[in-house]
Order: C-alpha cells, then structure tokens, then sequence
C-alpha cells in the first residue's frame, strides 16, 4: 500500500533535483527559475500528500494560494528578466557583474 | 447543497481592518486617476500617495487599542505590536515617498511607482496583523513582488535591473524554503495557526522530532532572508546598490520591521516548544552576521554599498532581542527598529539630495569637503552617523542598550560582549565618513537637489535622533507597551 | 495494487522529468521536462483525492506559466552552446549539497507520525464527496482574507509587468480618428497675403 512517507520522498527528490539544478546551472537564469519551480511542486505535493493523509482540506487551500503565488511571481520574474536582457543582450549569471563593491 | 450559509464576518469585526481596506481601495483610485493626470501633473500623485497613508494612519489611530481583536476567523488581529508596527511602516514610507520626489521626476510611470509602494506597506501590515502562515505568506509575497519591481524600476540602467532580478532570484528561493519547512510543520501539527502550532508542537513525539526541526528551520531560513542574516544576506549589498536610492531607503527599513514582527510572532507563538534549538541557531546566525555586517563594511568605497553592509550589522544586534525571547529583549528589538528608522532615512535622504551629474551621490569620496559647502547637511550627516555608530547620547546608543541589556538579563553574556566588540569596529567605517566631511578637500563641485521637502526629512530625521537620544524614556515606553502581550 | 503500480510509475516519471529539467543541455527541452514533469504531478494530486488542483496544475501552470516561460526562452536567443561552461566545475559542491539534503529529507519524511505503519491506511473518498465544492466552501469562508490578497498579489503582478516591459514609443505615428474629424478649416489653413 502506498503511505504518506512515499510521497514525501518523491517530494524530496524534487526539492534536491531543484537545489542541484540551482548550482549546476550557473549559467542561464531561466533554468534557475525553473528549478525554482521545481521546488514549489516539490512543496505542493507534500502539502497535497499531507492534506490527504491527515483528512484536513486546509493543505489543499494552501496549495491553490501557493499556484496563484508561483504565476504572479514568474510573470513579474520574467518581466524583470526581460528587461535585464534589453539593457545587456545576455542572461548568463556570469555576466551578471555590474555590481561589486 | 443549496443551503450554503453566507457567512461573512460581521460588520464590527472587519472595523479592525478599516486601515487596510482605506488603503487598499484609495491604492486602486490612485492607480485609476493616474491615467487622468497629464504628464506634467504627475507632482500630484506622490502627495496622493501620502495622502492616502494619512488617512490610513489617521484609521489606524482611532481603533481601539490595547487589546487584542481578531476578525475572518481568526486570521487577522489587531493587537498593540500590529498597531505600534503599523505606525513605523507608514511613517517609512511616507519618508520614501518624499525621498523620491525628486527622483520621479525624470522617470516614467509615475502612478505606478507610489501605487507599487502602497500595495507593498499593504502587503505588510497584513504580514504584522497575520495570525496564521496562510495570511503570513501571502502578506509577505504582495510586500516581495511590490519590492521586485521597484528595485528594478529604472529598467533601462542595467545596476537597476540587475538588481532586481538578483533580488528576485534569492528572493523566490527564499520563500520556496520557507514553504518546504512550513509543510513539514502542517504535516506533524495539520495547523496553520501560529497559537495551534505552538499548542501542538509541546506534545509532539520523539520520532517527529527530525521533521519538525528540519521544518523549523527552513522557516528560519526563509525568514532570515527577509531580514538579511548572514549566511542569507548575499542579496543585500547588490541590491542596495543597484535600486534606485529612494527605494533603497524603503526597503532598508519597512520590510525589515514587518520581518521582524513576523519573525517575533512565529518563534513567541508557534516555536514556543522548540526554545533551546532556536536559540543555538539564532545565535550561531546572529554571531555570523554581526561579524560580517561590521567587517565586510570597512571594504566598501560606495556608500550604499557601506550602509547595506552596516543594515547587516543592525540586524545581527536586533537579532540579540529575539534571542533573548523575553518581554524586554522583543521591546529592544522594536526600539532599534525605530530609531533604525529614523537614522538609516536620514542618511540615504542626504545620498538623495547629494545628486552629481544625474547620479547620486555614492562613492564615499563624493562627501569629501561637505562641511565646507554645506555645514548643515555636513552636520546632520554627522549625527545620523553618530547614532548609526552608537555615540552615546544620540539615539542609536539607546537602541544598542536596549538589545544589550536584554540579552545579558536573558544569560546571553558572551553573545552582548561579542556584539559591543563589534560595535566599536564598526564604529571606524561610521567615522570615516565624517572625516571626509569635515577634513579632506573637496574634489568634484557639489550639484546639489534643491528641494525643501526632502530637506526637511533630513531636518525631522536628525532631530528626532537627537531627541530621542536626549530623552528615551517615551520610545521605550511605546515599545514596552507594543510587546505587552508576550 | 493497482494503484501501488500506477504511484510508482508517476513518481518515477516526475522525478525523472525533474532531473530533466537540470541536465537537459538546450533550454526548451527544459521547459519541456517541465511541463511533463507538471503533469506526471497532477496525476499524482489526482491520486490523493485532489482533482480540482490536480486539474488547476495543468490549466493555469502548464496552460499559461509553462507557455509564458516558452515564449520567453524564445524571444532572449539563449546562446546554448556556452551554457554548459561550469557544469562539471560546480557539480562536487552542488551535488554534495543537495545529496545530504536528500537523505535529511527523506529521513525526516519517513520518520515520527509520517510513518507507513500509522498512516498507510487512509482510504479514497468516495464519488459523493466534490473536491471542487469542498474546496469552495472554506475558500469562501474561513479562508476569505487569504483569497482577497491573493486578489491583489494578481493585480500588483499584472501592473509590475507591465511597467517593466511597455514602452511607450515616441516615434510610431498613429491615427487620432477624433482628432482628424474635429480638424477645422482655420487650423490647416492659413491665408497669406503676397505683396505682388
């Protein structure tokens, strides 16, 4: 039967695969964003796997404000982005040096 | 089905939330109207803006206060803390507003600059007045994603963007940790009420134990972020730089007070049980950051680089407050935001006015000769950095006491002598700047901002820094009354 | 046992298209992973009894997030060929990193009340009970004050967007349809009088 605890893991697995991606990928800020986004599914399926197994809705609420959250948050991110892109033509990491002290 | 009951909270429990509800409805009118006013109008708006938090503050004032009322179930109170925050964040951005007057002048969006700025002060005092993390969170990321923008407002000068998008990077990271910890709390306690949590959380079982730590402190984490504790302060001098001055000194100080508020809430209400361990990492942060804010800052040759640096260092001695969790060490922590306030606004309202060539003011050699050609600025700059350092008898000496003296009462004696050794390092980079000032020669002509408005932010600022050193008895009063409830 | 079947096949699916997300070399192959990996998930809310926000992951995230991202990716040309500078160079740290997050965090999510032997034995609502009802029905009301800042964080999201990226250009001529029906004789017309 499955349990609580695998669906955890699988949580788990997620928020480590979204952590790694965050150093691997020095280099190319969208693919930090998406591995941002790893980790908010990472924490919605533990919210939605607890709210099941502990018979309380309220996981699930939070859920739905964690998604509603995550699209404000790339639509702003992603604006930022492109407006970055526009004064530096790039979206390396690497170039991101115009402010050091 | 068909019989769903209605229930909206009554008319006289959303009384208590007539300050958010004024703001939020005249922060919309204000986003409306702005596409009416010509564009050589625009000067309007920003004294709409601080309008519109008058009558939030004149709302807030004619509650009741003293005790604690709550409305929507619970999930919003208004209880003296809420209420003596509230006041700071309002009179934090009322100060930036006038701060960015100037700065507006030159730029497009003007509406949507202040609008941005209300929703961010409306997103914190729902984070203050937050009794649960649903409302937590959602305050914290209607006052983030306001914040975002507005440091990359400047989008065609690439520091401004930058900035922004470092900010929002971390910050995205930060809240996603703070989620994953708040799950794993849901988990074990199936609450999202801090009090409910805390009620759980004393008799939770030895084999929960790792989740709930873990969950704790990935909300550490997350919180710490917001505030800028070392290790989770890398954000903080990048952004400082690169944001526009203005909003610089906005988000230095009004986000700080409501994380900090926040921060107070969780670990007073839902992390009650969990004592010993937050204290152990609480201070291992506050250690970290103390060292780091004091010393990276000597290295700096920018001085918003220099004061993002020192923001650091005040954090790491608010912290003591929170790690001393008693009644006296929280009202410290509300005493060094206030005057925090005041000093941290004065200073970046003289870098505003300090305006060269288009740029501001912002290489430490910019203030060379200062005294020479404005004694006055020269002389408030001085005191602010004064009090900034910890002189006593200007107001920043009693913020530091406060801290100090809770944290010793509290057995934190190592920790208060570590954060005086550290004071007093910090004490060089503060008078660099004033040796600058009065004894070095100038180097560029000056240009300054002629605006009287802004100067009289510098004026109130440095006053009320003296004032308060002067007599702190009233600021101490306030805060020991605010923290009440703990 | 059927259901034992179609977990694992999910899980491992999502995990896998997660670590797609990470390794894929060119940028929308990642955003590809991405929204596999999104719906391998919905189908997972949709074994615990989520259908509504197994149904919202698809519609809005992969629906209109993944969309917003894909159309990003291709309108800043990423140069790809450099983005994989540095892979090998930070993959020690990074891997140390989040290995020792991993074993913590499955330590913790297997350990105290979460374990199998106390909660395996939840069963599935029946087909009488409505996720969407349920859900709207504390929404609405214990969870009001949430759902009216969520309100306004999609307001501030959609004026913080559009400040950041319209521009208002000076130089595109348009055609003020009032402007030209109102137009009088005396403003085009000027009479000169010429000295002969």
């Amino acid at each position: 039967m499955i349990g609580l605890s695998d669906y955890l893991v699988v949580a788990a697995c997620l928020f480590s695969l979204g952590v790694v991606g965050l150093f691997l990928n020095r280099k190319n800020v969208i693919t930090i964003l998406m591995c941002v986004e790893l980790i908010l599914l990472a924490v919605n399926i533990n919210f939605v796997a607890f709210s099941h197994y502990m018979q309380d809705l309220g996981g699930q609420i939070f859920v739905f404000f964690v998604l509603t959250i995550a699209a404000s948050e790339v639509a702003v991110g992603l604006a930022i982005l492109v407006a970055y892109y526009r004064t530096r033509r790039s979206i390396e990491v690497e170039d991101m040096n115009s402010l050091q002290g | 089905m068909a019989n769903i009951t209605f229930p909206f909270p009554y008319p006289e429990h959303l009384g208590i939330m007539l300050p958010e509800i004024l703001l939020a409805v005249l922060a919309m009118a204000l986003l409306l109207w702005d596409l009416f006013v010509p564009k050589e109008k625009k000067g309007m708006i920003a004294w709409a803006a601080v309008a519109s938090c008058v009558v939030t503050l004149i709302a807030l004032l004619q509650l009741p206060a003293g005790d604690s009322l709550h409305t929507f179930y619970g999930y919003f109170v208004l209880d003296p803390f809420a209420a003596y925050a509230k006041v700071l964040m309002i009179a934090a951005t009322v100060l930036a507003i006038f701060l960015s007057l100037d700065f507006m002048k030159d730029e497009q969006n003007v509406g949507e600059y202040y609008c941005l700025m209300l929703f961010a002060l409306l997103g914190m005092m729902f984070m203050v007045s937050a009794t649960n993390f649903v409302v937590m969170y959602l305050g914290l990321e209607l006052m983030a994603l306001c914040v975002y923008v507005l440091v990359a407002y400047q989008r065609d000068v690439l520091r401004s963007s930058e900035a922004g998008l470092k900010y929002f990077i971390l910050g995205a990271l930060s809240s996603g940790m703070l989620l994953y910890g708040l799950s794993f709390i849901y988990g074990v306690t199936t609450d999202f009420m801090f009090a409910g949590i805390g009620e759980a959380l004393r008799h939770v079982e030895d084999g929960s134990r790792l989740a709930v730590l873990l969950g704790m402190l990935f909300i550490i984490a997350g919180l710490a972020f917001k505030v800028s504790v070392a290790p989770f302060h890398m954000w903080t001098p990048d952004t400082y730089e690169g944001a526009p001055t203005p909003v610089t000194a906005f988000m230095s100080v009004a986000p700080k007070v409501a994380g900090f508020v926040v921060f107070i809430r969780v670990l007073a209400d839902a992390f009650p049980a969990l004592q010993t361990e937050y204290t152990t990492v609480l201070s291992v942060l506050a250690v970290l950051t103390i060292g780091i804010g004091n010393v990276a800052a000597i290295a700096q040759r920018n001085i918003k680089r220099m004061l993002a640096y020192s923001t650091i260092g005040h954090v790491g001695f608010m912290l003591l407050g929170l790690i001393a969790a008693t009644q006296e060490g929280y009202s410290g922590a509300m005493v060094y935001l206030t005057i925090y306030l005041f000093m941290n606004m004065g200073a970046f309202a003289i870098i505003v006015l300090m305006r060269r060539d288009g740029i501001q003011g912002e290489l430490l050699d910019d203030f060379a000769g200062l005294a020479r050609v404005r004694p006055g600025y020269a002389l408030a700059m001085g005191l602010l950095l004064f009090s900034l350092a910890g002189i006593p008898f200007l107001a920043g000496f009693w913020a530091k006491f406060a801290v100090f003296a809770a944290a010793i009462h509290s057995g934190h004696i190592w920790l208060a002598v570590y954060a005086i050794v550290f004071s007093v390092v910090g004490c060089f980079y503060y008078l660099r700047v004033v040796k600058y000032m009065y004894f070095d020669k100038e180097r560029v002509a000056f240009n300054f901002i002629e605006n009287p408005v802004m100067q009289a932010t510098v004026v109130v600022t440095s006053l009320a820094v003296v004032i308060f050193g002067l007599y702190p008895k009233p600021v101490m009063a306030m805060c020991s009354a605010a923290v009440s409830m703990f | 046992m059927i259901e034992a079947f179609f977990f694992y096949v999910f899980a491992a699916m999502t995990v896998l298209a997660g670590a797609g997300v990470v390794l894929a070399r060119n940028t929308m192959y990642s955003v590809m992973w991405l929204i596999f990996c999104f719906f391998n998930a919905a189908a997972l809310f949709f074994m615990l009894d989520a259908e509504f926000l197994g149904i919202i992951l698809i519609l809005v995230y992969v629906g209109a997030v993944m969309v917003l991202f894909m159309f990003v990716v291709m309108m800043l040309e990423v140069n790809k060929a450099r983005l994989r500078e540095g892979f090998l160079q930070y993959l020690p740290t990074g891997g140390m990193i989040a290995l020792m997050l991993l074993i913590e965090l499955i330590g913790a999510s297997s350990s105290g009340v979460f374990d199998n032997e106390k909660v395996a034995a939840v069963g599935h609502l029946g087909a009488e009970v409505n996720n969407t009802v349920e859900i709207g029905k504390v929404l609405y009301t214990q969870y009001l004050l949430s759902f009216e800042i969520a309100a306004v964080i999609l307001l501030i999201a959609l004026v913080g967007a559009i400040v950041l990226t319209l521009r208002s250009r000076d130089d595109v001529k348009y055609q003020n349809i009032s402007k030209q029906v109102n137009v009088r004789k005396e403003d085009r017309m000027k009479t000169v009088k010429v000295k002969s």
